[in-house]
């Protein structure tokens, strides 16, 4: 887009398109998608046969436990990508309020958890959650509960707080970075126009930060998808996710074929969910 | 936006709780560097600095710490050139060949990240590659890399033509569209993809356990304790890299920014 | 003249010196790169064998077994030269020709070992062919938590876990393979890594009879630590070992820790040097180091491990100990476990 006469058909154009498609191919391509061929592989007495084969597929659609594991997953972590955009939605939108130097300071202090190692967080959730947890005694000592709840203790929502809490700063950037690009003058336009408040939020606002929103439930979800510690730590015997039985196959289970299909599969599913986010993205705008 | 007050309570009470939620598992880590806890009681009565003086002699966490910075920093460049790049060519005209690369862009994000490393080891090893921090920096890139690729389309796609054509009919060449014109308003956008690549990195262990080589990182460290539990110098490094950050954006808060901001509201 | 000459000839060796210092140091320098568990390399100890060495010695801590695979078939042994595994999972490394056997020659201190370790071929899982593919390092054993106040005299046998005089005051493990394994030794099975469907079959109604007595199935150790605090417990399946009865005891309870007479199961984990070992004097001089009676007893205090060259912990002298080996069908065990915990 930005070549000009000449250079549009030249040498520089012609050396970015080498570059773009050169490095995705070296890295990524040339890696990864061997990898991935895998999946048309299957194991044998520990050793990886190579006729092609779609036995894995097959595997995954006739055995009876892993759709409904990933069903389960994928509806906990559309929970969490919902959970993280509705709860990050107004603290990006009460900071892009906020005048001056102080909005991008408290945006980062959203980011700085992020630095705080993953492994140790979930440690500390873990046990802020447990029965004899700091949650647990304080409600106990302020007299809101009686007996300890075993509601967040080593099941699926504990995997749900959990992810939620980790992804959270994941959330409230793009929603940020989407309301800030809004201009002021359509903003006072609204208001010099008679609308309230609430009108310019739900009739102006809204539609167009719905771009950033989807952003940020797609990252939320794909990050939450891929996490396959959260559900070990905190899931308990519940806590068995499609992310973990991916993680098996690459373990005891030895089944790289097996793992690459279910990894095929997996992405599928996630490209799925991307591009019904971005058709809601295009009806909304 | 001018807010109703009670609008405005709400959201001050839901960031509230949002930060606490944020801020509250640290605490416990920061907590037990300064005071031990016993029998799940903090022993308020007997402060020290003794965690904070064996992080000081430990050298294999504060290596692990460095090797992660230039991980962290190293990939959050080269996925930003590559991806501002990248995005560039994309956006300049449609073909399938550019879905295609683009679909390759995504795909390592979209992986577990075990299959990206391991993929990524086998084709070091097949190429004779040898494994070191380098190799932990070329795969950190292709991983943020999608981050990075995506947030900059988006921002690129959201600029009109008539910007570009402006810029042309001007008499500006190539690159002086690209300086001028298009990255002043890539900006922010490259900040803060390169801020969540960052963050992303510092924490990235799986991918980074199987391509290393002798080099470790401190997730790599930190993975490895979970069998018998974390040393007490953890905790004092979880709060000095805390008070640092918070101190770095303080300081870039203060300077970057101009004291009175063009602002919404 | 003389003087001159001297003086020059001491001159040109003194610039010399260093380039011939550093020209030796290269040929000698050597490097050791290791793959251990947290706690199997400790600092002090690597810091002392490169003194006596003269090796630079790297260490990569790992924290799972998939990993210590994915990173070592990935490389097909080419990024490490010795690598701590335990014995169940050793196998499938020396079925891939991953790894080297060691030369007992070099590795002198393993004749002072414990008696349970001193003959290899009596050591489940070590030795292949007659060679001998990796030295046992480091153990635990799943053995019998109880409280000291509610359980007297003191267990010796697992069957007390079907005792109805204990209704609800246990916790067990949530793994199919352990709990069919040991469920076997209490039934009185020789070989409880290779069942029959009829033992299954025997075993899984036994298991069954289990759940009616115990309070509830934990994964973590905190879980168990947590049920004990908030629940009556008398006793637990002690799948962490001594790194459980730590806890526990930190955490103020007064418990016990005994291996029951019909064996407990045992993970060992033990040191294998690497098909892509390059300093293969350099392995074993690692291995043999590490096999010290000082290291064994800091390896002991230090993680709460057993070690294999000085009494501790986890297993008495004439406790019985059965190392585990791989299971004959873990997805059968899973699913009928599956089952059992179904059960009404």
């Amino acid at each position: 887009m930005i070549f000009v006469g000449s250079a549009r058909v030249g040498f520089w154009a012609r050396l970015l398109a080498a570059f773009s498609y050169g490095l995705p191919v070296v890295l990524i391509v040339a890696p990864l998608v061997s990898f991935l061929a895998y999946s048309f592989f299957h194991m044998e007495g520990g050793q990886i046969v190579t006729d092609v084969s779609l036995v894995n597929y097959k595997r995954f659609f006739t055995d009876t436990i892993f759709i409904p594991i990933l069903f389960k997953t994928c509806l906990l972590c559309m929970a969490v990508a919902l959970l993280a955009v509705l709860i990050g939605f107004p603290v990006a939108f009460l900071l892009s309020n906020l005048k001056g130097r102080r909005r991008y300071f408290m945006l980062l202090m959203v980011l700085v958890p992020l630095l705080m190692s993953y492994i140790i967080k979930i440690y500390a959730i873990r046990s802020i959650l447990g029965g004899s947890g700091f949650l647990n005694r304080f409600l106990l000592w302020t007299g809101v509960i009686d007996a300890p709840l075993t509601f967040f203790v080593f099941n699926l929502n504990a995997v749900l707080l959990t992810l939620t809490i980790l992804l959270i700063p994941f959330a409230i950037l793009p929603i940020f970075l989407s309301l800030e690009r809004i201009p002021r003058s359509l903003l006072e336009a609204s208001s010099d126009l008679g609308a309230s408040a609430s009108q310019t939020f739900l009739r102006i606002v809204l539609p167009l930060t719905l771009p950033g929103i989807v952003t940020a439930a797609t990252f939320v979800f794909v990050l939450a998808i891929g996490d396959f510690l959260t559900p070990q730590m905190v899931g308990g015997q519940s806590g068995f996710t499609f992310g973990r039985i991916v993680y098996s196959q690459f373990g005891a289970a030895f089944n790289w074929p097996f793992g690459a299909a279910l990894a095929i599969i997996l992405a599928l599913v996630v490209i799925v969910m991307i591009a019904l986010g971005s058709r809601l993205e295009d009806r909304g705008t | 936006m001018r807010l109703p007050a009670i609008a405005l309570g709400l959201l001050w009470a839901v960031t509230v709780i949002v930060f606490l939620l944020l801020y509250v598992p640290l605490a416990i880590p920061i907590l037990s560097s300064f005071f031990t806890i016993a029998h799940g009681e903090v022993q308020w009565n007997d402060p020290s600095l003794g965690s904070y003086a064996v992080l000081a002699g430990n050298a294999g966490i504060l290596e692990a710490v460095t090797n992660t910075l230039i991980v962290g920093s190293s990939a959050t460049l080269l996925a930003s050139a590559c991806g501002t790049l990248l995005a560039l060519h994309y956006c300049g005209g449609k073909s399938l060949a550019r879905e295609a690369m683009q679909f390759a862009v995504y795909l390592p994000f979209l992986m577990p990240p075990i299959i990206t490393g391991l993929s990524l080891l086998i084709f070091f090893r097949e190429t004779g590659i040898a494994r070191s921090l380098l190799t932990v920096i070329a795969a950190h890139t292709v991983f943020v890399l999608a981050l990075t690729y995506r947030t900059i389309v988006v921002r690129l796609q959201s600029i009109g033509p008539e910007m570009i054509e402006a810029s042309t009919d001007l008499g500006a060449s190539t690159w002086q569209t690209f300086i001028h014109i298009i990255l002043p308003i890539l900006s922010s956008t490259l900040i803060g993809a390169g801020v969540l690549s960052f963050a992303l990195s510092f924490d990235e262990t799986m991918i980074t356990l199987l391509v290393t080589g002798t080099d470790s990182t401190l997730p790599i460290r930190l993975w490895a304790m979970m069998r018998l539990g974390f040393t007490p110098d953890i905790n004092a490094l979880v709060a000095i890299i805390l008070a640092l950050t918070t101190l770095i954006c303080i300081v870039a808060v203060r300077l970057l920014l101009p004291a009175e901001l063009e602002q919404d509201g | 003249m003389m003087k001159t000459i001297n003086r020059r000839k001491a001159l040109g060796l003194a610039l010399a010196a260093p380039a011939i210092l550093s020209a030796s140091r290269a040929f000698a320098a050597k490097e050791l790169r290791v793959m251990a568990w947290q706690g199997y390399a400790d600092d002090d100890w690597v810091k002392e064998f490169e003194a006596q060495t003269g090796a630079k010695t790297n260490v990569v801590f790992i924290g799972t077994d998939d990993e210590i695979w994915a990173k070592i078939k990935g490389s097909e042994g080419k990024d490490f030269d010795v690598f701590a595994v335990n014995t169940a999972q050793l196998q499938r490394y020396i079925d891939g020709g991953l790894t080297r056997p060691h030369d007992l020659a070099k590795i002198p201190n393993q004749k002072d070992v414990l008696p349970r370790f001193q003959d290899l071929s009596k050591v489940q899982g070590v030795m292949r062919d007659g060679k001998v593919h990796s030295i046992p390092f480091c153990f635990d054993s799943i053995g019998i938590i109880y409280d000291k106040d509610k359980v007297n005299p003191a267990p010796d046998s697992f069957a007390i876990f079907w005792d109805p005089k204990y209704k609800g005051k246990i916790l067990a493990y949530d793994n199919g393979e352990h709990n069919f394994s040991f469920t076997a030794l209490t039934l009185g099975i020789e070989d409880p890594f290779h069942l029959s469907d009829e033992q299954m079959g025997q075993i899984k109604e036994k298991l069954i009879a289990l759940k009616g007595n115990v309070l509830s199935f934990y994964t973590t150790p905190d879980e168990a630590l947590q049920l004990y605090k908030s629940n009556d417990i008398a006793l637990i399946w002690a799948n962490y070992g001594q790194q459980q009865v730590k806890a526990m005891k930190d955490a103020g309870a007064n418990i016990a820790y005994v291996n029951p007479k019909e064996g407990a199961l045992a993970w060992l984990d033990t040191w294998a040097m690497t098909s892509g070992v390059q300093d293969v004097d350099l392995a074993e001089a690692w291995v043999n180091f590490l096999l010290q009676k000082k290291i064994g007893q800091q390896l002991s205090e230090r993680t709460g491990f057993g070690n294999t060259v000085v009494e501790s912990g986890s297993a008495g002298a004439n406790d019985k100990l059965i190392w585990l080996e791989n299971v004959e069908d873990p997805t059968k065990r899973s699913d009928l476990w599956n089952e059992v915990k179904a059960q009404p």
